[in-house]
């Protein structure tokens, strides 16, 4: 460690945020001074710690209380009193939508499997499982593909497969089937390989997560609103495929805040939100939240 | 539910995760959640199309955990019902649970700064431009705090693991 420039270069690097010649550099200097790349471990190593300790609250359903607020009836907004304004938006809200092919697909509406137009990905997935990954680091948990996140919104983050012993090695935007699609790559202490693709789809329906064993390498696919999903390994063993195949959908459930059909979003109007009896009375703060006023791209420090 | 509704629901999980790690206390934590949520519901229309909800969330969160952190001084209690949650954890191994007790109690051991960091860019995945909007500082003290605090965790989980492991024996 030499100044202050390097130790945020292996921050970067621990975090997944060089490319390139930054990250090669690095890297070479992690290869000539083991204590640097023991401390570059232990700062991944946190993180995987912070997920494994944190990920149940993101994971498990939301309390009673925090689900009825996406219950309750509709809460007038201020920007209601300004009828040109919500106008404009709501427009760009429709166009967002249109993008997905799947307006509020990620309240688990759209249903994860279908069937039909799987081959040709399936195909693809087997095809490129073996493509050598190159492009850019990445880290579980980290918006991918800022193509695909933005067409999503919510951002897609990739799934956090470090309890099956997985890391997230890398990322790629590749074509599948013909239209752009998102390769992660996992990799195990053992060197096995697993990668998920993901690519937009235009059609609906639901069926469950199925596998197909093709040239050695074993695919789980299934879709999940607007998104088309596989994952390639060559494990043999289709149980333990599946099983990972389940846990990249929970991690990309979680996201959506509850599983599909949980009554997490019932059309009826409940009973406002209760108050947990614990909750400290409230007082004039010190400082205002309503200073968290719209950001914009230019509004980032 | 509107379109912004949906939106601020597909993020909420994650603030809940963000404000538990924050406070170290779930019902404290879903206060918090429920605080922010409402209060971005009701906002929901001034945040725009192009900008990004979840700094948006994410800040109104962080904003409102400052006010009652001062009013309630969380802090006092977060080391004793961390340890005391974390101790309640079910893991499936010994090593997982050492793993577990060893992140909780490191955490305490940071300056609020410095860990609000560590969970923003460690465990939420924010970038740093995102951390540095939630947290109303600039990109570069975001930077110095989290890798001070990346040092800090790791001085004190090879402390604490030491220690842990000892206490398994």
């Amino acid at each position: 460690m030499t100044d202050g420039h390097d130790d945020l270069d292996l921050l970067a690097y621990a975090e997944g945020r060089l490319t390139g010649d930054q990250a090669a550099r690095v890297e070479a200097r992690l290869r000539e001074d083991p204590e640097l790349a023991r401390r570059v471990r232990d700062f991944a190593e946190q993180d995987r710690e912070l997920h494994a300790r944190f990920d149940r609250y993101a994971e498990e359903p939301l309390p009673p209380r925090l689900a009825a607020l996406f219950e309750a009836p509709e809460r007038p907004a201020q920007a209601e009193r300004r009828p040109a304004r919500l106008v404009a938006r709501a427009a760009a809200v429709s166009a967002l939508m249109a993008a997905t092919g799947a307006g509020g697909w990620w309240l688990g509406q759209g249903g994860w499997i279908t069937r039909g137009g799987e081959r040709p990905f399936v195909q693809a997935a087997v095809e490129r499982y073996s493509a050598p990954v190159t492009d850019r680091a990445a880290s579980a948990g980290r918006a991918v593909a800022p193509a695909l996140s933005g067409k999503l919104a919510g951002g897609l983050r990739p799934p956090d497969l470090s309890a099956r012993g997985y890391r997230l090695r890398g990322r790629k935007t590749v074509v599948l089937d013909g239209a752009e699609g998102l390769m992660l790559h996992y990799r195990n202490a053992a060197g096995e390989s697993v990668r998920v693709f993901v690519k937009r789809r235009d059609d609906g329906g639901a069926a469950p997560v199925h596998t197909r064993r093709d040239e050695d390498v074993t695919v789980a696919y299934w879709n999940d609103g607007p998104l088309r999903i596989a994952l390639a390994t060559r494990q043999a063993d289709t149980a333990a495929v599946k099983a990972l195949a389940r846990r990249v959908r929970r991690s990309l459930e979680a996201r959506a805040g509850g599983t599909p059909d949980d009554g997490l979003w019932p059309r009826s109007a409940p009973a406002p939100a209760p108050r947990a009896t614990t909750r400290q009375a409230s007082t004039s703060p010190a400082v205002s939240a309503d200073q968290t006023g719209p950001p914009a791209p230019d509004a980032q420090p | 539910m509107d379109d912004e509704s949906r939106l601020i629901a597909y993020e909420t999980p994650h603030l809940r995760r963000f404000a538990v790690a924050l406070t170290g206390h779930p019902e404290q934590a879903d206060d918090l959640v429920q605080d922010a949520v409402e209060r971005a519901l009701r906002k929901r229309r001034g945040w725009r199309r192009t900008g990004n909800l979840r700094s948006w969330l994410f800040r109104i969160l962080y904003r409102l955990y400052l006010n009652k952190r001062k009013r309630q001084r969380l802090e006092n209690d977060r080391a004793r019902t961390m340890e005391a949650e974390a101790t309640a954890t079910v893991a499936p191994d010994q090593e997982k649970r050492v793993e577990v007790l060893n992140i909780a109690a490191a955490l305490d051991h940071l300056p609020a700064e410095q860990r609000e960091a560590v969970l923003l860019v460690g465990l939420e995945g924010l970038s740093y431009d995102e951390a540095a909007y939630v947290m109303g500082v600039a990109v570069g003290t975001v930077k110095s705090r989290l890798y001070r605090g990346r040092e800090t965790l790791s001085v004190v989980r090879d402390h604490e693991g030491s220690a842990q492991i000892r206490r398994v024996k």
